[in-house]
């Protein structure tokens, strides 16, 4: 009994783990670039009572099957999908999308390497391309200050004129994308920002369209890939799962409490 | 009285059933949500008690036993190309680091850093000939992979193929014996056979508890257990008097 109700308790913690990640994917469904989270639940181990083919007694025939006493669930991990979110017109030079598989690179204040899909760039006091947050993108690019119109090919080249030469255009960078074979294993460190793990792998580096990254969209800006419907099914499966382990904890109670009326 | 200490000991071993029973209930509705994850049926088994010196006989008495509801779980979409549900009484073969392997129906897969296929939990996945995965990893890397129905992958862009996965088909699943996240250990070692078709990329089979059914499950227990204690108190009341009417 007190076994269910431990049991119990575990499968309350991994619905309330479950509301919790549910709320972060609807909170960020305008978030440019964000990857929903998904939770997978594991069963805990068996304590074995009775192995299966072995007999209970001397003479007795061999059991088939075992008795395995399971302790509840736990939380495995959560994975962030990277399936592509809707792309939106926003008609900014500077708000770049990737169509397709790829991140972009940024250092961080701490001078470490980050990636990230969000491409609402802007420009810093430097005249450098940096992201929302105010990171520089990798490999920097530095526009004159006397910049008229700047554009970025899918291919990634970042040209425009400025008004010391506005009749030739000037090649000012080349964006470099990046793609992981397990972007699921990277590590979120937030601010729209992963970070490379060992499961992630190393990345591999090139222009947009080659080596099977996506291309560059300029004017475009990747919208969050949570769906509210599916988010809000998944928060009506989580809490009725809640309130029947909360059943359950009653009913494990009640036995409980019945079982101790027996010394009167 | 002899009987009556019969009938106590009996009550007390079918309120410890119910107890298990209800640990059983607890551990499928805990997970309601676990992906793949197999129902535990609590059953009684008719066994027989330690042998009693006074009635000098061995007396009937009710025993806990469990077993693995192999009822397939409702499959759901996914979208991510490393989900695999199994349509089919087939499992997958991963292995452990240590060397350990089991049979799996959690189709939650990824490359680890070296590109091979391993579970979320870092086990591999095997392929028919019992070997790892490796599809390969930095400039190796596929770029796509898709898992056809026989288990094949393949990288569309290039033509590469890897596998099949082994999609064993057990002559008696129901020997399998739970370890926990998913996993299953044969002890009998019964040889399977390869599945044809089964792989669903893109799906995650869900787990196959019911909790309506669970929900009833508990009640009946719970019912159930109050009688026994009202008749494990009748009892007590009726060597009670017993003992009352000899003192008189």
């Amino acid at each position: 009994m007190l076994k269910s109700l431990y049991t119990t308790a575990t499968g309350m913690r991994a619905q309330q783990t479950m509301v919790d990640m549910i709320a972060n994917n609807i909170a960020n469904v305008n978030t440019a670039g964000f990857k929903k989270s998904q939770a997978s639940f594991e069963d805990l181990l068996y304590v074995t009572l009775q192995s299966p083919g072995l007999a209970r007694g001397a003479g007795d025939n061999p059991v088939p099957i075992g008795t395995q006493i399971g302790s509840g669930t736990r939380l495995n991990g959560t994975t962030k999908v990277y399936s592509s979110g809707t792309l939106e017109i926003t008609d900014r030079n500077l708000d770049i999308a990737i169509d397709g598989d790829g991140f972009f690179a940024v250092t961080l204040p701490d001078g470490s390497t980050a990636y990230t899909r969000d491409g609402a760039f802007q420009l810093n006091a430097d005249g450098k391309v940096v992201s929302g947050s105010g990171n520089i993108l990798l490999p920097e690019i530095t526009v004159p200050s006397d910049l008229l119109e700047i554009s970025v090919d899918p291919e990634g080249r970042v040209t425009g004129r400025t008004a010391g030469n506005p009749d030739t255009s000037t090649l000012f960078g080349q964006i470099t994308i990046h793609r992981f074979i397990n972007p699921s294993g990277m590590l979120a460190v937030g601010s729209n920002v992963v970070r490379p793990t060992e499961a992630s792998g190393a990345p591999i580096s090139s222009t947009p369209g080659q080596n099977g990254l996506g291309t560059l969209k300029q004017g475009f800006i990747e919208r969050s890939n949570v769906q509210i419907v599916n988010e809000l099914v998944n928060l009506i499966v989580a809490q009725r799962a809640y309130e029947v382990n909360s059943r359950a904890i009653q009913a494990s109670d009640q036995m409980l409490s019945t079982a101790t009326n027996l010394s009167r | 009285v002899i009987v009556a200490t019969y009938g106590e000991t009996s009550l007390v071993r079918g309120m410890a059933y119910l107890a298990e029973v209800q640990a059983a209930i607890a551990h499928n509705l805990a997970n309601v949500d676990t992906a793949s994850f197999k129902r535990r049926t609590p059953f009684a088994v008719e066994s027989k008690d330690e042998f009693h010196s006074l009635l000098q006989q061995q007396l009937p008495t009710v025993r806990y036993a469990e077993r693995t509801d192999l009822r397939p779980g409702v499959s759901r979409e996914t979208g991510s190309r490393f989900d695999l549900a199994i349509d089919g009484p087939y499992w997958l073969r991963a292995r452990q680091a240590d060397g350990r392997e089991y049979y799996t129906r959690k189709g939650q897969t990824m490359l680890d850093a070296g590109g091979t296929l391993v579970t979320h939990d870092g086990l591999r996945l095997l392929d028919q000939g019992g070997q790892p995965i490796v599809v390969g990893a930095g400039e190796e890397a596929p770029r796509d992979l898709t898992i056809s129905p026989n288990g094949t992958l393949a990288d569309p862009a290039t033509g590469r193929t890897w596998g099949p996965l082994a999609l064993v088909k057990l002559p008696r699943p129901e020997a399998l014996v739970p370890r926990g996240n998913g996993l299953f250990t044969d002890p009998t070692g019964q040889k399977g056979t390869q599945a044809g078709d089964g792989v669903q990329q893109g799906f995650l089979e869900g787990s196959n508890v019911d909790s309506l059914e669970e929900l009833v499950q508990m009640i009946t227990v719970e019912r159930t257990f109050t009688a026994t204690q009202r008749m494990l108190a009748n009892l007590g009341q009726m060597q009670q008097s017993l003992t009352d009417q000899m003192l008189r």
